[in-house]
This record gives C-alpha cells, sequence and structure tokens, in this order.
C-alpha cells in the first residue's frame, strides 16, 4: 500500500480518510441530488461530477430561501402573522 | 419522510415562525410610505437569517455546520455586516475548494467531514425550504380570502 502524502498540510492533525470511505460518502451524496438520483446505481457518477452537482444544489437552494425570505417580507405586511400560528403548523404536519 | 426528519421540520417551523412573529410585530421605526420599500428588503434579510439560524438551532449543535453558521451569525450581528457568504481568503482550499465555500465551517474540513456535513446540510437546506415555501404559500392564500 502506498503511503500517500498530502501536498498541503492538514491543519487539524486528523489521519486523512480512506478512498473507501470517501467513496461511500460521495455515493450518499449522489442520493440527494435531485439531477443524480435516478439515474442507474451502476452508472459511473465521477466524484467531481457529484461534488460540482452538490455545488449547483446548494446554490439553487440558497437562491430559494432568497425569493422565499422576499416574498415572506411582502406577504408579511399584508397579514398578521401571530393569528394563524396554530392552523399553519397543523396544516404543515398533516 | 424518517422520523427525524419529521422532527427537524417541526422544530424548525416552530421556531422560524416564533422569529417571523417577532419580526412583524410593531416597530418603533414606523412605516412613511416612502420608506416602504426599504422597510420590506430589510425585513427579507431578517426573515433569511432567521431562517437560517432557526434550521441550524433546530438540526443541534453536534453538526460543525451549525456552529459555524450560528458563530457567523454572532459576530454579523456584532460587526453589522450584510454578507452572509463571505469566502475565506488566503486560506489552503485543498480539493472541494468551491463546496468548502458553501457549506458553513467548510473551510476547516477534512475532506471526509466536508462531505458528511453537506449532506447533513443540504437535506437540512431541503426542509427549510419546503417549509418556508409552504408558510409564503399560507400566508398567500390567507391574504386573498
Amino acid at each position: 500500500m502506498s503511503s500517500r502524502r498530502t501536498s498541503r498540510q492538514q491543519s487539524s492533525g486528523v489521519p486523512r480518510i480512506s478512498d473507501d470511505q470517501i467513496i461511500q460518502l460521495v455515493s450518499k451524496l449522489r442520493q440527494l441530488l435531485p439531477e443524480l438520483r435516478h439515474s442507474r446505481r451502476s452508472d459511473k457518477v465521477s466524484a467531481s461530477k457529484v461534488l460540482q452537482e452538490t455545488c449547483n444544489y446548494i446554490r439553487s437552494l440558497h437562491r430559494e430561501v432568497e425569493d422565499l425570505s422576499d416574498r415572506l417580507s411582502e406577504l408579511l405586511s399584508t397579514i398578521d402573522a401571530d393569528s394563524p400560528e396554530a392552523a399553519i403548523i397543523r396544516s404543515l404536519l398533516m | 419522510m424518517s422520523a427525524t426528519t419529521e422532527q427537524l421540520e417541526r422544530n424548525f417551523t416552530h421556531r422560524f415562525l416564533t422569529s417571523l412573529r417577532r419580526i412583524n410585530s410593531p416597530d418603533s421605526k414606523t412605516t412613511t410610505t416612502h420608506a416602504a420599500g426599504l422597510v420590506i428588503r430589510r425585513r427579507s434579510l431578517r426573515i433569511k437569517r432567521a431562517a437560517y439560524s432557526s434550521m441550524a438551532r433546530a438540526a443541534g449543535s453536534h453538526r460543525a455546520w451549525t456552529r459555524a453558521l450560528l458563530s457567523r451569525a454572532r459576530s454579523q450581528r456584532r460587526r453589522q455586516q450584510h454578507d452572509v457568504h463571505r469566502r475565506r481568503q488566503g486560506r489552503e482550499m485543498g480539493r472541494a475548494g468551491k463546496l468548502r465555500g458553501l457549506v458553513p465551517g467548510g473551510s476547516r474540513m477534512e475532506m471526509g467531514q466536508l462531505l458528511e456535513e453537506t449532506a447533513h446540510y443540504v437535506q437540512c437546506l431541503a426542509v427549510q425550504v419546503r417549509v418556508m415555501q409552504a408558510v409564503a404559500d399560507h400566508f398567500s392564500s390567507s391574504s386573498s380570502m
């Protein structure tokens, strides 16, 4: 087994994770991504593709939070956020 | 939906709605018509921060990203900064540099931890968006009655 030396210093001194563990974690991540989730398991999707799709997905989620915050801000000026809370919680948990 | 996701959703929803109520309570700086747009913009920022903080609290402090997000929020409140996704310049980015910039605390993690934290962060973000969407839909249907 070759010892892999990192070209950069690990800041925490934690032992470097094995390649197998990385493969496992990357496939776990892949399951969460709407773009890649439905491809056949036998399809080889490269780790860098998974990372790229993850970045795209996170960015799109951040944008949605931004847009929804704008929308909620406009809506709050039209309603009283106090009263419907109980109804909201009920309907969200159905 | 798994039991833990359901619990997370409930926890987040409660905290987020509590924040919305606080944000919406009458302000001492009352709005004049010409400042309405600014009020809406400023409130949007508060709502956004409340959403991320509520999710970080709901998700729990055993995750590095939640601790990083909340400590960033605390230091932002002190310094009145608006930029939420400030990049760390000069730190070694290593592999997955873009991802490290997107996940709170990501620049400090080694690869295995980064991937684990990312998976959890993505799941929580999806819940956060789903709940915010449901709340917005509910408010729009209420106001159109």
